[in-house]
């Protein structure tokens, strides 16, 4: 049975569908089946940055509804066959949302694939909910900022109430990345530091992910970072998925990395 | 209108049967004319037509044979007032008293109440989240972090293991904690500016209406010694 992992943040664009997408096929690159699913519904970011949109003919509700099954609707990855992916659908009602339906689609993904990822919409309300509701697992994006985390802060509160798996006696882990780190904005005690971050949200750190102004260009061109192999962030992808894998692979203090390259750059002659 | 007065007349009640009685009706109203020349005389019997014009000759009321209200003696109406009143003080009292002994009842009702509220004493080992309420109608250990955008409301006293950075309602005896600057604190209804604790663990209580904060490291304090 596969590990159903909900993406979540609390506060909306702090790179969850950026996360999902790379971890994915870091997972993936890892050897390991793995189902990315788009909850964000009306809106349908997942299947650009992973460059998949013109392949998608069906989406979740199609599958819910019974008008297509799993295996006509996922769509799967050009760059590895391990990854699949469901698209959401791009109807702005969200009240197609069924619990009981919702909990079909999960239990026959995770029959299929050791990972089965979900991408949760901004915000606490109906969609985040649904999202979380049969998680074994939730990773919590934030920036270094503090609305970001108080927003995080209150979507582990509601996770850790509503989930199917807390309702059951049981606990849903919990894990934390830390996203858009700029070093210099660190050293200079202008962004939030991570052992702060930790210290409010009191959750196990994943990762660390530096800035990256390479982000935006891989998703728009639907190659995820992850696939660049002269980006820190990329970099910080593969780390975690090898992490979410089980691998012991020690955290990155990825403050203290220079992103222009210069590092890179020695650490290159080096090689 | 109707026309209204009420006034007592001394009535002379007397019963003749004879001719005899007659005769000595009409001197004992001779000998004692004065007296009787404004009561009304009540005659009752047979009464002769010779004793009719007697009477009205000296201008004396009279009346035959009427039933008038039983009348009664002064002493008698004073006793009978006195006795109604008695009786309407005792019903007071005995009413009185049925009211102090249900207030007592309900007092006792009440502070049976609030010890039972004050039973409701929790401690807590779960981290308070963004959002997140805790209310306790007793006192309250939080053995846990209260973040920002969480809030306590507690009606006994209240004791915090970590800095506070959520807020916190107490209406207690004492709390001791310590406080982020950005968090909520109100004690009693008095909000307390967070720089009065500077930065380290305190007791704050209510002496008279002023709340006062005191560090628990300061040398003159008995906590924890
Ligand atoms: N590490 C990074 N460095 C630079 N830019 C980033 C990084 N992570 C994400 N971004 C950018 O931030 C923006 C928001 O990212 P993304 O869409 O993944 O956020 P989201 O949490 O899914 O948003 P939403 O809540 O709206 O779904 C995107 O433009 C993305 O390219
Ligand atoms: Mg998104």
């Amino acid at each position: 049975m596969g590990e159903v992992i909900a993406v979540i943040s609390g506060k909306g664009g702090v790179g969850k569908t950026t996360a999902v997408a790379n971890l994915g096929l870091g997972i993936a690159f890892e050897g390991k089946k793995c189902a990315l699913v788009d909850f964000d519904l009306g809106q349908r970011n997942l299947d650009m940055i992973l460059g998949l949109e013109n392949r998608v003919v069906y989406d979740m509700v199609h599958v819910m509804d019974g008008e297509a099954s799993l295996k006509q609707a996922l769509v799967k990855s050009k760059v590895n066959e391990n990854l699949f992916f469901l698209a959401a659908s791009q109807t702005k009602d969200k009240s197609v949302l069924e619990s009981s339906k919702i909990k079909k689609l999960i239990d026959d993904l995770r029959k299929e694939y050791e990972f089965v990822i979900l991408d949760a919409p901004a915000g606490i309300e109906g969609g985040f909910e649904h999202t979380i509701e049969f998680a074994d697992t939730a990773i919590i994006v934030v920036n270094p900022e503090v609305s970001s985390i108080r927003d995080a802060d209150r979507a582990i509160g509601i996770l850790d109430s509503k989930s199917q798996k807390v309702k059951d006696g049981l606990e849903v882990k919990k894990y934390l990345i830390i996203n858009r780190i700029r070093p210099e904005m660190v050293q200079t005690g202008e962004m939030l530091k991570s052992s702060d971050i930790f210290e409010i949200l009191n959750i196990e750190l994943l990762g660390k992910i530096p800035e990256d102004k390479g982000i935006i260009d891989a998703s728009n061109r639907g190659n995820p970072i992850i696939l660049n192999n002269n980006s820190l962030a990329g970099e910080a992808y593969k780390r975690i998925s090898a992490r979410l894998c089980g691998k012991k692979v020690p955290i990155v203090n990825v403050e203290s990395l220079h992103g222009d390259g210069i590092f890179k750059k020695i650490a290159g002659i080096f090689k | 209108m109707l026309k209204k007065r009420q006034y007592s007349v001394k009535i002379y009640d007397v019963s003749v049967e004879s001719v005899e009685d007659i005769t000595t009706l009409k001197e004992f109203l001779n000998a004692n004319y004065l007296i009787f020349r404004d009561h009304l005389i009540v005659l009752r019997g047979e009464v002769s037509q010779d004793l009719r014009e007697y009477l009205a000759v000296k201008s004396l009321y009279f009346l035959e044979n009427v039933n008038l209200p039983e009348g009664r003696s002064r002493k008698e109406l004073e006793n009978d007032i006195d006795d109604e009143r008695k009786k309407f003080n005792l019903k007071i009292n005995m009413l009185q008293n049925q009211l102090e002994m249900e207030k007592k009842k309900l007092e006792a009702k009440e502070v049976e109440l609030e010890m039972m509220n004050h039973k409701q004493s929790l401690v807590h080992d779960k981290m308070l989240r963004s959002g997140q309420e805790l209310n306790v109608d007793g006192d309250l250990i939080a053995l846990n972090k209260i973040n920002s955008g969480a809030s306590i409301d507690v009606r006994g006293n209240f004791i915090a293991k970590y800095q506070v950075h959520g807020s916190v309602r107490c209406t207690g005896r004492v709390m001791i904690l310590s406080v982020a600057p950005k968090a909520n604190i109100v004690f009693h209804g008095l909000v307390i500016e967070t720089y009065r604790f500077q930065n380290t663990l305190c007791l704050v209580e209510l002496n008279d209406n002023i709340v006062s904060i005191s560090p628990l490291d300061s040398k003159d304090n008995i906590w924890a010694k």
